[in-house]
């Protein structure tokens, strides 16, 4: 208590002197440092970069043969087709065996990675395919042969198309391409531009929950700033939070080799959301005033809004995918502006809102 | 009995107040908005993912005439959009895939690599259901698939062919039917709707080529964060409410009535267990698991509200509780979804208990007992191990007080005895933590590049174990329950460097006993983590004294530190780490 004391007159006087607004950011800014959250916030995200780095480039290196190729043993009366796909292929090599025993030998000894046994069926083909039972390996040679067996589908349907009229578009090649190229871009990074957005107004909640609980609202109402002031001083500590460690991320994921394309466009993007859903927490913590029950509320409204959101044409996943790989269309700026207003636009509500001190502060 | 059963019913009254505390007034108008916003949330979620834009919308541009057959293919594809093609459009990477006729070209970028990798599904998937309308699936699936795993011989030499052990997987027809038999209830379409979407298609055994596929993770990443979202709301509420206690000392009527401490703790969490079970009852219904998913899951959640009640007891403020929560949410998220990228490819998949939601969902697998006593046994020690912590700051003094986290650490820690027992139990509950840890740090480190991450693993290895070892004694120090001379810090170090040593061995003992094979690490992590096994010590004799020796060497060090001032214990805590950490690399080198 007497530390609160002390703290709340140190910004008293401050207040005379600075606009009260930026005293408010300031002294809950330096709460945080205080509190050393920032820190947990930065290990949290941190925590995420790792667990990303090892789905991006642990599973590929995890699934990546190196520089040998891997060596498939074929034998049955379709082996020279089998062996026209493998040679074909990336990475595999092709060995003709005399039969399935020899193969299975073969892969027993790891002399071969991988067996095809390929006979002729009626009017298909019957591959069976014999490959080791340990896990990992087993796993980076069945993605191998997965390319290979089906080319090999596909060529024995554009026969068999020919009897129904059907036209069977042959593959483009499979190279390959970093599988969680896609990933990274659609979830992982929204994920992380999200991420430091719904803590931001979480931080608000607490902020302005934790100010009524104690009963520090009231007393801050008596100070020159207003509650107008109150609501905008604690916004603004919440908003320069989350586009700074945005920016802090799309750093960190530069130097780590993945370039997002439109940086200042998802920072823009990033900051109006961010202006949106601190009002919308600041809103919640004065209607429903305890902490357990706004969070609550303030989630509940986050997952239904981007629920609802995931709906239109483009997503906000779905917007920031495109901003960082530079697929944006005309719409999506239209998106962004959009956004932009109705976020400013729920802040202004609030704040004439949270002006009406009857309904608020008094208990 | 009687009293056995007073105590019962204390807890159960403790339970009831925090639920009518936590929840508003049960007015008609109260439960009729709850029910709504329920309602409301749920339908919004399910049409969402029935219905909702996928976030790879229009990422890719193909070039391709309209009359192409492959336009058709570009326009249907969720990932595309198409444009005029034009090779300079390709060149400048402004279009990812270019058709000419029956040709399709790459630039080699990393990006239109992956645009074709895509384009390939989508092209499949349309050649797929273009034959299936024309001949079904004679003429759609013409090459069929049987898997034969070998088992293989490491040693060189070993011909003898009538030892190779083959099995045979051969499934009959195409599997993915195997679902649409159900009762058509509505909530059987939800689940489909869901499997659909989650491509849980049942078939462990490819059949086709199509089938034939790598486990694919992002199943698991969606699952879990179905289950541990709704998790982390109810983490949340739980932490507000113990926080709530400690603010205008709230909590001072309850902690001076008859109950006591575990009795209160008991009472306030029952409330939170049963909304998790209930909670994960309904994700598990959604998805079709069974009720093994659901005990899968429970202690996972129990092991995150311990975390969050010693997260209360430690935090000051709102804002400090909400930051830990989300971070051991996420570690939580990290816990069940590392390992569970693993199901069907590796045992040590099943210490995530998301694998054993999987395998209850697919309906081709068991799940065994091993597998679930598995995945439950590690949960269990670090729920009841965080929750000792936690529990040893529930008393007058820690709970209205506004001391700094270094010294309730302190606090806590002190409070498991007042002798020199303090340091082997202090230490047991510690251990489960260590663990953790470490198992979490080799995959966090994994990231870094070769030599930097073992050096940066020893030293993260030793910073932990030392803080582990010397924290009892220091708290002791503080507190006043050992004497501040050499003789007392000696003898301290060596008991904690020794009970640290006894229950690091029942640890790795008790992995080897639950899982013999570890070569996930090995394979994973490549030197690391074979290197890390070298330094936990387990060739020969001296390998397995020599640790003995060590640790109580360096938590004398720490502990003469310990018995000073801060910055003596300081000083002395960064030697023991570097000792540690030298003996490590010493190790490693010479044997390795």
């Amino acid at each position: 208590m007497d530390k609160n004391k002390s703290d709340s007159k140190s910004w008293t006087e401050k207040i005379n002197q600075f606009d009260p607004r930026a005293t408010i950011a300031l002294r809950d800014l330096s709460k945080l440092k205080v509190e050393k959250t920032i820190v947990m916030a930065l290990i949290i995200q941190f925590a995420i970069a790792a667990f990303s780095s090892i789905l991006v480039f642990g599973l590929v290196a995890v699934y990546d043969t190196g520089t040998e190729d891997t060596r498939v043993g074929i034998t049955g009366e379709a082996t020279d087709k089998v062996i026209m796909h493998v040679e074909h292929a990336d990475g595999v090599e092709a060995f003709e065996f005399e039969d399935g025993d020899s193969i299975s030998e073969g892969v027993s000894e790891g002399v071969i990675e991988a067996g095809v046994i390929a006979e002729y069926d009626g009017d298909g083909l019957h591959l069976t395919i014999a490959i080791p039972d340990e896990d990992l390996a087993t796993t980076m040679i069945v993605t191998q042969l997965q390319g290979v067996t089906e080319n090999i589908e596909n060529e024995q349907r554009q026969q068999v198309a020919t009897d129904y009229d059907v036209d069977v578009l042959s593959y483009p090649d499979d190279h390959s391409s970093n599988p969680y190229y896609t990933f990274t871009y659609t979830v992982l990074i929204p994920l992380l531009i999200f991420l430091p957005i719904f803590i931001s107004g979480s931080v608000v909640v607490d902020s302005i929950t934790e100010e009524i609980d104690r009963g520090t609202l009231l007393f801050l109402e008596t100070s020159p700033a207003d509650l107008e002031g109150i609501l905008d001083g604690k916004s603004i500590a919440a908003t320069i939070l989350a586009p700074a460690q945005i920016g802090l991320w799309i750093v960190l994921l530069y130097i780590n080799g993945i370039v997002i394309e439109q940086p200042l466009w998802i920072l823009l993007y990033a900051t109006s959301i961010t202006i949106g859903i601190t009002a919308v927490g600041v809103w919640i913590s004065l209607v429903l005033r305890t902490r357990q029950h706004s969070q609550l509320a303030y989630a509940a409204t986050l997952v239904s809004a981007f629920s609802v959101l995931s709906i239109l044409p483009q997503s906000p996943a779905n917007i920031v995918a495109r901003l960082s790989t530079s697929s944006a269309t005309v719409e999506t700026y239209i998106f962004i502006i959009l956004t932009t207003v109705i976020c400013v636009g729920i802040y202004g509500l609030v704040r004439r809102n949270a002006t009406n001190r009857d309904r608020f502060v008094a208990k | 009995m009687s009293q056995k059963f007073s105590k019962l019913r204390r807890t159960l009254r403790i339970s009831r107040w925090e639920i009518s505390s936590s929840l508003p007034p049960l007015t008609r108008k109260t439960i009729g908005i709850t029910i709504v916003a329920l309602v409301l949330l749920t339908t919004i979620s399910i049409g969402a993912i029935a219905f909702g834009s996928s976030s790879s919308e229009e990422m890719y541009t193909v070039g391709v005439d309209s009359d192409s057959p492959y336009y058709d293919v570009a326009q249907e594809g969720e990932a595309f959009q198409t444009e005029e093609p034009s090779l300079n459009a390709l060149r400048e990477g402004e279009q990812d895939i270019l058709v000419e006729d029956d040709n399709v070209y790459i630039s080699g970028t990393e990006r239109s690599n992956a645009a074709a990798t895509e384009f390939r599904i989508d092209v499949r998937a349309h050649n797929d259901r273009m034959l299936n309308e024309a001949g079904g699936d004679d003429a759609a699936y013409p090459v069929s698939m049987t898997i034969r795993y070998v088992s293989t011989t490491d040693g060189v030499g070993d011909i003898d062919s009538d030892g190779i052990d083959i099995q045979e997987e051969e499934g009959g027809g195409v599997t993915s039917e195997n679902n649409e038999q159900d009762d058509g209830g509505f909530v059987s379409t939800i689940q489909n709707e869901l499997h659909e979407a989650f491509a849980f298609d049942g078939a462990t055994t490819a059949n086709t080529p199509g089938e034939l596929q790598p486990p694919v993770p992002f199943q698991s990443l969606i699952l879990s964060l179905f289950f541990l979202i709704p998790l982390n709301f109810v983490a949340q509420a739980y932490g507000s409410s113990l926080l709530r206690e400690r603010v205008n000392n709230r909590g001072e009527m309850l902690l001076s009535s008859p109950a006591t401490k575990w009795e209160i703790i008991a009472g306030k969490t029952l409330p939170y267990i049963i909304a998790i079970t209930l909670i994960s009852s309904f994700v598990s219904l959604l998805f079709g698991g069974g009720i093994l998913a659901v005990l899968a899951i429970v202690p996972l959640g129990i092991a995150l509200l311990a975390g969050v009640f010693t997260a209360a007891m430690y935090s000051r403020s709102f804002k400090e509780l909400t930051f830990i929560t989300t971070f051991l949410s996420v570690g939580a998220i990290v816990y069940a979804f590392v390992p569970a990228m693993f199901t069907d490819v590796h045992p040590i998949s099943s210490i995530s208990p998301l694998t054993i939601v999987v395998q209850s969902i697919e309906p081709a697998t068991t799940v065994g007992l091993n597998e679930f006593v598995f995945s439950f046994t590690p949960l269990a020690v670090l729920a009841v191990a965080v929750y000792a912590l936690g529990a040893g700051l529930y008393r007058e003094e820690d709970l209205f007080a506004q001391r700094s986290i270094s010294q309730k650490v302190l606090d806590s820690l002190s409070s498991f005895g007042d002798n020199y027992r303090l340091i082997p139990l202090s230490l047991t509950a510690l251990m489960p933590i260590v663990f953790v840890t470490q198992l979490l740090l080799i995959a966090v480190l994994f990231a870094v590049p070769a030599p930097y991450n073992i050096l940066a693993l020893f030293v993260a290895i030793s910073i932990i174990e030392e803080l582990a070892k010397s924290l009892p004694i220091r708290a002791g120090m503080e507190r006043g329950i050992f004497k501040s001379n050499i003789k007392t810090a000696l003898i301290c170090g060596v008991l904690s460097g020794f009970s640290f040593f006894i229950l690091e061995k029942v640890a790795v003992f008790a992995q080897i006993v639950g899982m013999h094979q570890l070569e996930i690490g090995q394979a994973a992590f490549h030197g690391s983590f074979s290197a890390l096994e070298v330094g936990a010590g387990s060739v020969g004799l001296l390998a397995l004294f020599a640790p003995a020796v060590l640790h109580m060497f360096t938590t004398s060090i720490a502990s003469i530190g310990a018995s000073k001032t801060r910055s003596a214990y300081l000083i002395a805590f960064v030697i023991a780490v570097a000792v540690h950490t030298l003996y490590n690399l010493t190790v490693v080198i010479t044997l390795g």
